[in-house]
């Protein structure tokens, strides 16, 4: 799972925390263009749609700059170690990757080839041999060719074992291990050795092969660790700092903790590109403006703010106003890709019957209703935004609940339950009136607020005291493929550092999720969406709270963004300034 | 001086530089109007000194506070006159009264070492009081004026001590040096608010010979304020005895000290330490407080301490003595009892414990 | 003076090395290590164990503050990620967070706080000490008790409160001020000024009350010392003896106290850095105890305690200038 970025104070701070995704509002009536949109994700098959350039925005005219106002650095800048929603956004402008995310705004997700003239071709059609040729006239921001070499070297320093903090997938996969640098350890440790399952045929040729089938292969490479790196440039830990761009901006300064000024790279072709319109001139980025200072200056729309935007949830104290009609075209309201959970833990709470209580019993109005309403009510495990994404409620007692229901279940016996949360406001207003719901169906919630430093460690060791774990996912692309195995896979379980938080190891699930996971994509969509019922009315091991939504906000001058489905935050792909 | 026999209207010696008439202080405050001076009326030639004699709380500091103009006069109320060398300070424009004030007029404080800025150099700020009324004089004529005044006060090293502190001074040097600051624009009035009463007595005494020196040499008129009588016979020409912001008893020098009249006095006589007598004997405090100066006693304000009140039936505590005259000229004193009453007692009860001479 | 100069130096230099241990145990008596905050949730414990490495975290307390202090004097060398990285003396470490040496952290972050500080000193000093002189030389009167009375309204306010309510009305609503932003007075003055004039007047005015209340106690009470009586029985002028006479003794105590205030404002502005967006030194240190980057925290800590140790020090010798009557020893 990517973390998303939340509306704290500081880096590592904010992972740890925004896990536990926190944005705060306090109205119930949304406002801005929100659409009730399902999720057509799906992976082009026709390679006319990763030709550049991108379809002209309508209105769109070329000039000026966009201005982010951020609440704190980026955690990342080097794409093999960005994980982050904020630097992932961002990362789209500096580091193309193999495939990439082309939108429209309406909902058509639809993976391409960005450096590559495809989003991947299966080989053999079993998904263990993925074949990406790179297209011709890329170049990095000093005017040198990128080639397929560049490529394998980004991906290779992915594997070093000091660099744990981007995603793993493409790793693991190629190592056929979830602990995937045993051996190779990437380019510093291991230098003459070859990268597992790589290969690089001329300039422009690079070939996956994996001991197991990976049939989404395209959407991993879509993350940045497949982003290419000179090596000659390679400056290690500073490339951190400013990495070499292959995309329409490179970094002209970047004051650490103060701003980044990004201008366009006059090497990116437009022409190589079927994703990004490139047509601000630059784009500005200014840290240390929170969410509520950022969201008032935004809203106040001041000559300087016109064209400025935000990556974060618009805080509770300054929605209300954001929510006036003339607001609507500024606001950008819709799903994201996480899910709020009440992790049920298994090992402790064995009777179905009280974790269906627990479902039915659930008041997921009350809980939006202290979420400040911006957040939709969500009874699945999977997101919106998830392909083959199905709506359902296994226990549907309505948008409060039906505790009767719960009782009747639980046939008059007495129970006590601790819940575990992490010890921050938000959180604790939540565990509140989760305590004060289920007193209502006769079931007694012991509150366990635990540093939220430490959190993960708490709840993730296997045998931890707690019956109902507070938690919640974000899939990194919109395939179910990202969620089941990791939070619903048995197999995965270890003393410590799990994500399985329900600790449920059922061998019907299990066997399912390896049934599933080697299917082709299309397939398998529907596939998932079938599993999560499955899971929800046979075992019972979360109680969905509601699907989290993004509400951010842009300055008067800035048109053509939306929402990306890819990682929630208003794209910089389409945006323009106004005249 | 002189003092006239009627108790109505006190005349004043029109030759004075400093005529006082009827002077009254008041100072309304929260807890009711504080009669600081009640009716005070005296006079001093140049080259004459008036002893200003009483307890704290008498309102001879007031008094002297009144004739340099320093009372706020948003915050009190001041009648009678005032005449300093023909001009009546009261009801005068402070800008006036500022320009007077150090320079016709000039005062030494009780505690040197509090009444000068800490910060300044001894030189700098007698060479600003200098400056302040010698506008065209230039910074270097006043700094020499300065060391001259040092020099003419008897401090040895005038150059260098114009350059120290007032903290690196000894208590009698700064009261020299207070002194050349008053004295720095020749000013035909001084008042001398308790200026020996800080220091030692071998000092003590230099301080007043100077200041008795420094008389004979620029003729200035002496307002000496203190409640040391001993002090008084030493220098005084003059004197006024207070007593709750009346005059209680006046005339000359030795009027007061050989022939006193009345029972303050005589308390104030006998609480000097006498450099002949036997100390054990000698020193008699007065019992008793000074009076409250918004709620003075009715009748004679002295009346709860004087062991002689009620002699004359309830007058001491029903109606306020007037300054009547004592005999001889000049000699006045506001006591009910009979002048024949008052010899008897001052010489059965007073005489023999002997005062300082 | 040089003695005790010298005294106090060596003082100070042990109040710091205090310091710097306390803070040092204090950290290792968190139970969170650092390397669960950095690794974040998808961590196993040899990733941990690896983390900690990295960090020296697995070293002995005693090994960790050797290493500190060597750095101090002698600099040091850090393993970032497989990267060498010299920190040369005075090192105060290495940040966890932005993989820097602390100093360069500080070297960002000290000007911006130095700025505020500087300025806002500059609106309390002469609003505060300003309105309070005039109040006591007015004691009273209608100016009085509406600048006193202000002034405990101003007081009482927090700086997140009135902070935010200036924003909304001087800069979201009307736009007459710019947004409260940084830039370097050797960049452009003029920009530094404008952007800093909101937590000036924000954090001026809070504190202009204090000063105002204080001074104006400190010249009631001088007004009455028998030397300004001195100076207007010389026949100075009213404007003379408040100024020269009354005013320079008046303010002397408000030394001590502006000087303490500028240490302690030095060592960061946390809530006003936070309000108005500024990255100063204040929320570097709030950040990094979130962060549990102890070099980091460590750097702020003992920066903080230099300048209020120094500023001590400097009011010392500075009462020694301004009172003649004090001697150093």
């Amino acid at each position: 799972m990517r973390r998303r970025f939340g509306a704290l104070s500081a880096g590592v701070l904010t992972v740890a925390l925004v896990a536990s995704g926190c944005s705060e509002t306090t109205n119930s009536n949304s406002g801005g263009d929100q659409k009730a949109k399902v999720q057509t994700g799906t992976i082009a098959t026709d390679p006319a749609e990763s030709q550049g350039p991108a379809k002209a925005v309508q209105g769109a005219t070329k000039g000026g700059v966009v201005k982010l106002l951020h609440a704190a650095e980026f955690e990342h800048l080097d794409p093999q170690k960005i994980y982050v929603s904020d630097a992932l956004s961002m990362a789209t402008q500096f580091a193309r990757t193999l495939t990439g995310y082309k939108e429209d705004g309406t909902g058509n997700l639809k993976l391409v080839g960005d450096l590559a003239t495809n989003a991947g071709e299966d080989v053999n059609g079993d998904c263990k041999v993925w074949k990406y040729t790179l297209k011709d006239g890329l170049k990095f921001e000093d005017g040198t060719p990128i080639t397929a070499q560049d490529v394998a070297y980004g991906i290779s320093r992915s594997f070093d074992p000091d660099w744990g903090d981007g995603p793993t997938y493409l790793q693991q996969w190629l190592a056929g291990s979830v602990e995937y640098n045993t051996t190779y350890k990437g380019p510093f440790v291991s230098p003459n050795d070859p990268i597992p399952g790589v290969k690089v045929e001329g300039e422009k040729v690079l070939t996956f092969t994996f001991p197991a089938p990976q049939c989404e292969t395209p959407y991993a490479v879509a993350m940045p660790t497949s982003a290419p790196v000179p090596k000659a440039k390679d400056t290690k830990g500073d490339y951190d700092r400013k990495p070499v761009s292959s995309g329409p901006y490179m970094i002209k300064e970047h004051a650490y903790d103060q701003f980044i000024e990004f201008v366009r790279n006059p090497n990116w072709d437009a022409k190589t590109d079927p994703i990004r319109n490139a047509y601000p001139e630059g784009i500005r980025v200014e840290f240390g403006i929170d969410a509520e200072n950022g969201a008032n200056r935004v809203a106040a729309d001041a000559e300087a703010d016109k064209t400025a935007f935000i990556w974060a949830n618009v805080p509770a104290a300054v929605l209300p106003k954001t929510r006036a009609p003339e607001f609507k075209e500024r606001v950008k309201n819709g799903p994201s890709q996480y899910v709020e959970y009440t992790y049920i833990n298994m090992d402790r709470v064995k009777d179905l019957k009280v974790r269906q209580a627990l479902n039915w019993a659930v008041d997921r109005d009350a809980i939006l209703k202290i979420r400040g309403g911006v957040d939709t009510f969500g009874s699945t495990l999977l997101s919106p935004t998830i392909g083959g994404y199905q709506n359902y409620n296994a226990y549907d007692g309505g948008p409060t609940g039906n505790p009767e229901e719960a009782k009747k279940l639980l046939g008059g016996q007495q129970i006590t339950l601790t819940y575990a949360f992490p010890n921050i406001p938000a959180r604790q207003q939540m565990a509140a009136k989760t305590k004060e719901v289920y007193a209502k169906a006769g079931i007694n919630i012991v509150l366990a607020p635990l540093d939220p430093n430490s959190y993960y460690k708490a709840v993730g060791t296997k045998g931890n005291q707690y019956d109902l774990i507070r938690g919640g996912w974000g899939a990194d692309w919109p395939s179910a493929s990202t969620v089941f195995p990791a939070l619903f896979d048995g197999r995965t379980i270890r003393d410590s550092g799990n994500q399985n938080l329900a600790y449920m190891n059922e061998a019907e699930v299990n066997s399912e999720i390896d049934r599933i996971k080697v299917m082709k994509v299309d397939q398998a969509a529907g596939e998932w969406a079938k599993l999560d019922k499955m899971i929800m009315q046979k075992y019972a091991p979360v109680i969905p709270q509601y699907y989290i939504n993004n509400y951010e906000i842009h300055g008067s001058k800035i048109g053509g963004t939306f929402l990306s489905d890819s990682y929630g935050h208003m794209t910089l792909n389409t945006m323009f300034v106004k005249p | 001086m002189t003092t006239s026999t009627s108790p109505a209207a006190a005349t004043v010696d029109p030759e004075a530089y400093l005529q006082v008439r009827d002077l009254r202080v008041q100072f309304p405050t929260e807890d009711g109007l504080v009669r600081a001076v009640d009716g005070v009326t005296f006079s001093v030639r140049r080259g004459q000194t008036l002893g200003i004699v009483g307890e704290s709380g008498s309102g001879k500091s007031v008094t002297s506070m009144s004739i340099l103009g320093l009372h706020n006069p948003d915050r009190t109320k001041i009648s009678g006159e005032i005449s300093v060398g023909g001009k009546n300070i009261v009801g005068m424009k402070e800008e006036q009264i500022r320009r007077l004030r150090g320079k016709d007029m000039a005062m030494i404080f009780q505690d040197p070492l509090s009444a000068l800025h800490p910060y300044y150099k001894v030189g700098v700020q007698i060479a600003e009081a200098y400056k302040v009324h010698h506008p065209s004089a230039s910074k270097k004529a006043a700094t020499t004026r300065a060391v001259e005044m040092l020099d003419r006060v008897g401090i040895p090293q005038p150059q260098r001590r114009a350059n120290q502190y007032p903290h690196e001074f000894s208590g009698g040097m700064r009261q020299r040096a207070m002194i050349a600051m008053a004295l720095v624009n020749d000013p035909a009035l001084l008042i001398a608010d308790e200026p020996t009463t800080a220091l030692d007595v071998t000092v003590q005494a230099q301080i007043l010979e100077l200041l008795e020196d420094l008389q004979r040499e620029f003729q200035s008129a002496i307002i000496m304020i203190t409640h040391d009588l001993g002090v008084v016979s030493q220098v005084a020409d003059d004197v006024l005895v207070m007593y709750g912001g009346r005059p209680v008893e006046t005339g000359s020098v030795e009027q007061i000290m050989k022939r006193p009249q009345h029972p303050y006095t005589w308390g104030l006589l006998a609480s000097v330490p006498s450099l002949h007598g036997d100390a054990n004997v000698d020193l008699v405090p007065i019992k008793g407080n000074p009076p409250s100066l918004i709620n003075l006693p009715t009748g004679c304000a002295f009346n709860p301490r004087c062991r002689y009140a009620g002699q004359n039936g309830n007058r001491s505590f029903s109606e306020v003595p007037e300054l009547r005259s004592a005999g001889e000229a000049g000699h006045q004193v506001a006591c009910h009892m009979s002048f024949e009453t008052r010899q008897r007692l001052y010489a059965e009860d007073i005489a023999h414990a002997g005062v300082a001479q | 003076m040089l003695r005790f100069l010298i005294k106090r130096l060596l003082l100070a230099s042990t109040t710091l090395v205090a310091i710097s241990i306390v803070t040092f145990l204090l950290f290792f008596a968190v139970p969170t290590s650092p390397a669960w905050v950095m690794c974040g949730r998808n961590c196993s414990p040899e990733r941990i164990a690896q983390v900690e490495q990295s960090l020296g975290l697995d070293q002995p307390i005693t090994t960790q503050y050797t290493d500190f202090v060597k750095g101090v004097f002698a600099g040091r060398t850090f393993d970032d990620a497989g990267t060498i990285r010299e920190c040369d003396a005075p090192c105060l470490g290495y940040s966890f967070r932005s993989q820097e040496p602390v100093t360069d952290s500080l070297a960002r972050t000290l000007p911006v706080t130095l700025s505020i500080v500087i300025g806002a000193m500059v609106v309390f000093l002469t609003v505060g000490i300003g309105l309070g002189m005039l109040a006591a030389l007015r004691k009273g009167s209608v100016f009085d008790r509406v600048a006193i009375g202000a002034s405990v309204g101003f007081a009482s306010t927090q700086t997140y409160t009135l902070g935010g309510v200036l924003l909304l009305v001087l800069v979201y609503s009307t736009g007459i001020l710019p947004n409260p932003s940084y830039t370097p007075i050797t960049e452009n003055p003029l920009a530094w000024a404008s952007g800093l004039l909101l937590p000036w007047i924000t954090l001026g005015l809070i504190n202009s009350a204090l000063y105002a209340r204080l001074s104006r106690a400190q010249m009631i009470e001088t007004l009455t010392e028998d030397f300004v009586r001195t100076a207007r029985a010389k026949g100075l002028p009213a404007r003379t003896v408040n100024r020269r006479h009354a005013l320079r003794a008046a303010i002397t105590p408000l030394v001590t106290i502006a000087g303490v205030d500028l240490g302690s404002y030095l060592g960061g502005v946390v809530i006003t850095e936070s309000v108005f967006s500024l990255n100063g030194i204040g929320r570097a240190a709030a950040d990094a105890v979130a962060d549990l980057n102890l070099p980091l925290v460590m750097a702020t800590v003992l920066v903080a305690a230099f300048f209020i140790v120094t500023m001590n020090i400097i009011v010392d010798m500075l009462y020694a200038v301004i009172d003649p009557r004090v001697r150093l020893g």
